[in-house]
């Protein structure tokens, strides 16, 4: 939020009088300062107020509450930890005052979703597990945003069904247990460019190449899509890692969908294994995608303008 | 649309009673997690639950016995956020003079090669220096540009109409569309267009489709004014902006629109800001193992 706010201008007294000029455009009932207790209600801000939210100090993480992962992690610097709890009406206002294209919003599910994952006292989603596909209707789980699907699509959609056969009713093997360790490392090169723009709906096959530099053989892992939601980007809810040694390296397609509305959205994935646990708790980001889709009133924006030879 | 979780908790309840069913969610949840009559309020609808604790109770029941299918309903399917409003011409009008409205107040406007010294090194600040000097880039007439097209969209909204005679071409040969940089250092792209069509440009904006900065995607303004440029002429269009936090190779793309935000010709202008590295992206370690489920760390 605070690279946008500032990206349109730093002097702060005037960033207050643009985002409360959206809060009045969103919320025509926004009140004139914010109110006690209870559900957040949309109201006007002041320079403080901006302050703080931006600091990571507005209704932040409980540190003395924190679950078991972040206390047995070794975190040292608990400032790497503020984070403000920022009501929806705020980035959607946010998102308006500075021009930010749905971009605010679409984070903001991705973090909804992620928050009370990192929660738990083991690092862990719940949702969209191997256990939880169908059996016989693998395909249809990975298809379903894919209608359409080319043959290359396809043919990756047909590859994940028949890997998640053998993942669905996988347990950890005692000399691999499915639990974050220290010596686990990923990295990755993108073969996708950031800010592509697909027209709606538009099909994308995005690629990275996972290298492991741990010391961590991976076993049973897969790709979550973290923040997935009606109307965002759609992808499988999650693709399966080909085992891979300390040393080597493995591609990975992951197929996409453009949402139907204007906007800019991003797509993130994080490692895990089948029981949601998250293999690398601290890397919040994990791979993402950022792709555009342009406004419906513009003329063909897709295509390029010609070469001139002057 | 109404939430019918409640309704399909109390079908997957069946004959147990409530009291047995939160005994049973309490193996899983942890006692104090769901009460009785937080779940017999939850079931009415009268208590609203989070749609965390929601997975939760998910997960439990498939624990307990149930397929992911029985209890797939109990999953929110609605967006943690309403989208913002569709964008039309009026609302980037209107976004856009709202910033540039203020934009005389910002610091980086007044003394912009304070905040340049400020954002590269020393090794890459003599070359800006001769960029603003050889530009001659007079702060105030282009805001000034800037304003007086918005402002005339924000007057006379509807009253132009693109015109199939219009053409635009650019001249990548005298144009730097492309570059190769390191993460979040600035830029300057020089866009050389020519007016290939039979229509004057006048009072016409270059606007970038997408958000002007995400992490992943360099900065840049999001408009910028055109020169008035007669047909055949070329007029050169200077792009500022700042390469990507993160190493990637990154597309911004600009199209040409009237005051009032309506797109005067098709396409775009595809402009790639290269911030690559041999380094790989590289996750972020624990820093000391994590205990497994019976409190054993691995050896």
């Amino acid at each position: 939020m605070r690279q946008l706010r500032v990206a349109a201008g730093d002097d702060l007294p005037s960033a207050v009088v643009i985002l409360n000029q959206a809060i009045t455009t969103l919320y025509p009932d926004a009140e004139s300062a914010p109110g006690g207790g209870g559900k957040p209600r949309p109201h006007l801000v002041d320079r403080s107020f901006l302050l703080t939210v931006e600091k990571g100090h507005h209704s932040r993480l409980d540190l003395g509450r924190l679950p078991k992962w972040i206390k047995e992690g070794g975190v040292t610097d608990k400032t790497t930890l503020y984070t403000s709890r920022v009501p929806e009406w705020l980035v959607r206002a946010y998102d308006l005052a500075f021009c930010a294209d749905g971009y605010l919003t679409d984070m903001f599910a991705w973090s909804a979703a992620l928050l009370p994952d990192q929660l738990r006292d083991r690092p862990r989603r719940l949702r969209d597990l191997p256990a939880h596909v169908p059996p016989g209707r693998e395909f249809e789980f990975f298809a379903e945003h894919f209608p359409d699907a080319d043959e290359r699509t396809a043919a990756v959609l047909r590859a994940q069904a028949e890997a998640v056969v053998g993942l669905r009713e996988r347990r950890p093997d005692p000399g691999s247990p499915w639990q974050p360790t220290s010596g686990d490392q990923s990295s990755s090169r993108d073969e996708t460019p950031e800010g592509l723009l697909l027209a709606p709906g538009g099909g994308l096959m995005a690629a990275w190449v996972l290298h492991n530099t741990g010391t961590v053989p991976w076993r049973d892992r897969v790709l979550y899509r973290v923040g997935a939601y009606p109307g965002g980007v759609r992808t499988p809810p999650f693709v399966v890692i080909p085992d891979t040694a300390p040393g080597a390296a493995v591609r990975i397609e992951v197929p996409m969908r453009a949402p139907d509305t204007a906007g800019t959205y991003r797509a993130c994935l994080k490692m895990g294994w089948p029981d949601g646990t998250y293999c690398l708790p601290n890397t919040l980001l994990g791979l993402y995608v950022t792709l555009v889709v342009p406004p419906g009133d513009l003329t063909d924006p897709t295509t390029e303008w010609a070469d001139h030879a002057g | 649309m109404p939430d019918d979780r409640g309704a399909v908790l109390r079908g997957l309840r069946g004959d147990r009673s409530v009291r047995a069913f939160s005994k049973l969610l309490a193996e899983r949840l942890g006692e104090g997690t769901l009460s009785r009559h937080r779940l017999a309020g939850a079931e009415t609808g009268a208590v609203e639950l989070p749609d965390a604790l929601w997975d939760e109770i998910a997960e439990a029941l498939i624990a307990s016995g149930h397929s992911a299918t029985d209890v797939a309903a109990l999953r929110s399917t609605r967006p943690p956020v309403e989208p913002p409003p569709s964008p039309t011409p009026r609302q980037r009008l209107d976004q856009w003079s709202r910033v540039a409205g203020q934009v005389g107040n910002n610091y980086w406007w007044r003394m912009p090669l304070k905040v340049i010294s400020r954002a590269t090194s020393a090794a890459n600040l003599p070359g800006y220096r001769s960029i603003v000097a050889r530009h001659g880039v007079d702060r105030a007439r282009h805001l000034r540009a800037l304003r007086t097209r918005l402002d005339l969209g924000a007057t006379g909204a509807g009253r132009w109409r693109a015109d199939p005679d219009d053409g635009v071409a650019i001249d990548r040969a005298r144009s730097e569309c492309d570059r190769r940089t390191e993460r979040a250092e600035l830029f300057l792209l020089r866009l050389r267009l020519r007016n290939t069509g039979s229509v004057a440009w006048r009072d016409r904006l270059m606007y970038r489709i997408g958000a002007p900065v995400t992490t992943g995607t360099p900065f840049t303004p999001g408009v910028l004014p055109v020169p008035d440029t007669d047909p055949g002429q070329d007029c050169e269009v200077l792009v500022p902006g700042r390469a990507q936090w993160f190493p990637s190779l990154a597309a911004i793309s600009f199209v040409m629109v009237f005051p009032d935000f309506t797109p005067c010709l098709p396409g775009r202008v595809c402009c790639w800001i290269d911030a690559r590295t041999e380094e790989l992206d590289r996750s972020l370690p624990l820093l000391s193992d994590l205990p497994g489920p019976g409190g054993t760390t691995p050896g």
